[in-house]
């Protein structure tokens, strides 16, 4: 099992009545409730909370990309990757991920994770992803054109990656008379793609055609795992390959305490401030027009119709069903044994700061994870396959 | 081509046409000269009385556009120039002869597209509530923000009225229906959001009569943007309607009615 620590680097001074009083912590929510001096100590303290994963013995760590919301600090998820590239030395750094369709030229995301990956000696994961719904109302990208952006500058940045320059690409929506990376990557033949999604078929098609590992974020476990089934499904049937744990990952909100009692008292509201305020918004910013697939719509707006209630669902209702594990070392040890054993996944992204949770819990649960926690859970999920990149 | 079959006096016609491979939905009542509606962004709905009112003195065509209701959404529908291709592939299959053109909301931007790219297919003009235009830094609503029903209490002034036509809990046909045509719009409108600014500067072409009707309670697109239609339209008059809001062919059918063939009649 691999580990790699994520972090959101959430705004947590959202006020008591926040969901009751405010449409969307996403958009419209305005900046003036953005205070600099708090935010230069929050990204200093985010920053501490991430290179203290490389003593604690993970993998790797994991930064990502929201524009314009409380929900997340990380518009340039590169720049966040750029201050960590020398404050750390041996573990993974993923970009989880650059949100290609938002971007205005797919070569500069090349050249930024390039750069870094040269820096690193290699030690850049490249997540790629499409940006969620609410941000192509910050952005001004048409949702109708995100998949093809999205998969046409995937495959510009891997070719460019890949291929000695100078080429030409000559796409539907991008058009680059002189391809020619300086830098190119360190790693061979590229850094590993990782893609989180939400999972459509469209982009667990994609993602399983080239063996990129597929990472789920938030989701209650039987949900998970019908995801894991389809990628695992899709790579036989499709691509003929035996997708193995390697290739699906899972990110979700742990928190480890002396007792259950312990860690729920400590830390229930501080989830609950990640559900309730972090992603309060309306359903309209997750699902703008054109931007699912009609082979998915019926799934997302299931998918939708869950989330609206994400805001409404209680600890105990997210602890059941597996959405997210608090508890004791023994009780979260168990939980996701079982949970890998039923889901076969082998990248574990553990979300262990959320919401408002304050420094010194943060540092407490991610000291009884990475001691109590990842020693134990570290054989299972062990490669199927080589996981090489075609 | 597609030759359309004889009108019928007891109510409107359904033709599936095929234009360029699009299937393409159209009701048809009347004869007379040729009336084409463009719809708006919600769809062309039912067919609604005042049509039968229109029909009494005109060829009255009302056509889904492509990418809504029941017309298909071929991949190549992009932008405003493919709506007007087709528009102007629709005229030539149908060969309706030269019609006098209606378009509300975006289909009134789809008109003022397709007067200025080929004024010499229109007879007169008539743009109601029109998109295509926008006062600069005028902020607008978001209608891609909303749900179906804020959407229909923002088009009406009569907020009763809005009511009556609110579906509490649409059916998933409804509910895909409506993904299926804001998709289409969202093509057509994301960014730039209800306008194109090239348009402004084109307008100039479009010499044609032209009547601009506008409900003064508008508050998707605001009555002074007609401002600026009558600053670029050669010879456009305007007509603003009390008491009513975005959609006057469901707010007050009867005063929009009076309007179109007052203005039709005065040749």
């Amino acid at each position: 099992m691999e580990f790699h620590l994520f972090h959101l680097m959430p705004w947590p001074a959202l006020p008591d009545d926040f969901e009751h009083e405010h449409p969307s912590a996403w958009v419209t929510y305005s900046n003036a409730n953005f205070d600099p001096v708090k935010g230069h100590e929050l990204y200093n303290r985010y920053l501490d909370e991430l290179e203290y994963a490389e003593a604690l013995g993970f993998d790797g760590v994991c930064v990502n990309e929201h524009h314009q919301t409380a929900y997340g600090l990380m518009p340039a998820p590169n720049i966040i990757a750029a201050t960590l590239a020398r404050r750390t030395k041996r573990i993974t750094i993923a970009i989880l991920g650059n949100a290609l369709p938002l971007r205005d030229h797919p070569l500069r995301v090349a050249e930024e994770v390039a750069m870094l990956d040269v820096i690193t000696g290699g030690r850049i994961i490249s997540g790629f992803v499409r940006g969620i719904g609410a941000e192509y109302f910050t952005f001004g990208v048409n949702p109708n054109d995100s998949r093809g952006r999205f998969i046409e500058a995937c495959d510009l940045i891997v070719k460019a990656w890949t291929e000695p320059g100078p080429f030409c690409f000559d796409g539907t929506h991008y058009q680059v008379r002189y391809a020619n990376l300086w830098p190119r990557p360190i790693q061979k033949p590229h850094p590993r793609i990782f893609v989180p999604s939400t999972g459509s078929i469209e982009t667990i098609e994609w993602a399983s055609q080239y063996h990129y590992p597929f990472i789920r974020v938030y989701e209650v476990a039987s949900i998970v795992k019908r995801i894991f089934d389809d990628y695992r499904e899709m790579a036989a049937t499709r691509w003929g390959y035996a997708a193995g744990p390697e290739l699906l990952g899972w990110m979700i909100p742990i928190y480890v305490a002396e007792t259950d009692e312990v860690a729920r008292r400590e830390a229930e509201r501080h989830i609950l401030y990640l559900f309730h305020k972090l992603q309060h918004r309306p359903v309209a910013y997750l699902l703008p027009p054109g931007y699912t697939g009609e082979a998915s719509l019926a799934r997302a707006l299931d998918r939708l119709s869950r989330q609206e209630r994400f805001g409404r669902k209680s600890f105990d209702e997210m602890q059941d069903e597996g959405m997210i594990v608090f508890g004791s070392p023994e009780t979260v040890r168990q939980r996701l044994d079982a949970f890998q054993r039923d889901m076969r996944f082998g990248i574990l992204v553990p979300l262990l700061q959320f919401g408002s949770l304050p420094h010194d819990l943060t540092v407490k649960n991610m000291e009884l994870f990475a001691r109590e926690v990842m020693p134990h859970l570290r054989p299972l999920g062990q490669p199927l396959t080589t996981g090489a990149v075609e | 081509m597609n030759r359309l079959s004889a009108p019928s006096s007891d109510g409107p016609v359904s033709h599936v046409l095929d234009i360029r491979g699009v299937r393409t939905h159209l009701q048809e009542r009347g004869s007379g000269p040729p009336l084409l509606m463009l719809h708006g962004a919600g769809g062309a709905g039912p067919w609604r009385p005042y049509l039968d009112t229109l029909a009494r003195q005109f060829r009255v065509l009302l056509p889904d556009h492509p990418g809504f209701g029941a017309s298909d959404r071929p991949d190549w529908l992009e932008s405003m120039d493919d709506m007007v291709y087709h528009y102007l592939d629709f005229l030539e299959s149908t060969k309706i002869g030269r019609p006098h053109l209606l378009g509300m909301s975006l289909g009134g931007w789809i008109a003022a597209e397709l007067a200025v790219a080929h004024p010499e297919v229109i007879d007169r003009l008539i743009l109601v509530d029109p998109a295509g235009l926008k006062q600069p830094g005028m902020e607008l609503p978001d209608l891609f923000a909303l749900t179906e029903q804020e959407r229909t209490r923002l088009i009406f002034f009569d907020q009763s009225r809005a009511e009556a036509e609110v579906v509490a809990s649409p059916s998933p046909d409804a509910i895909l229906q409506t993904l299926k045509n804001q998709g289409s719009f969202a093509r057509l409108s994301w960014n730039p959001y209800l306008y194109n600014p090239r348009l402004a500067r084109r307008l100039y072409r479009a010499k044609m009569p032209t009547l601009i009707i506008w409900g003064r309670e508008d508050r998707v697109i605001p009555a002074a943007t007609a401002d600026l239609w009558l600053a670029n339209v050669p010879q456009a008059t305007l007509a603003v309607i009390d008491a009513c809001g975005h959609v006057p062919h469901r707010e007050r059918p009867d005063e929009l009615t009076r309007l179109v063939i007052d203005f039709l009649a005065s040749a």
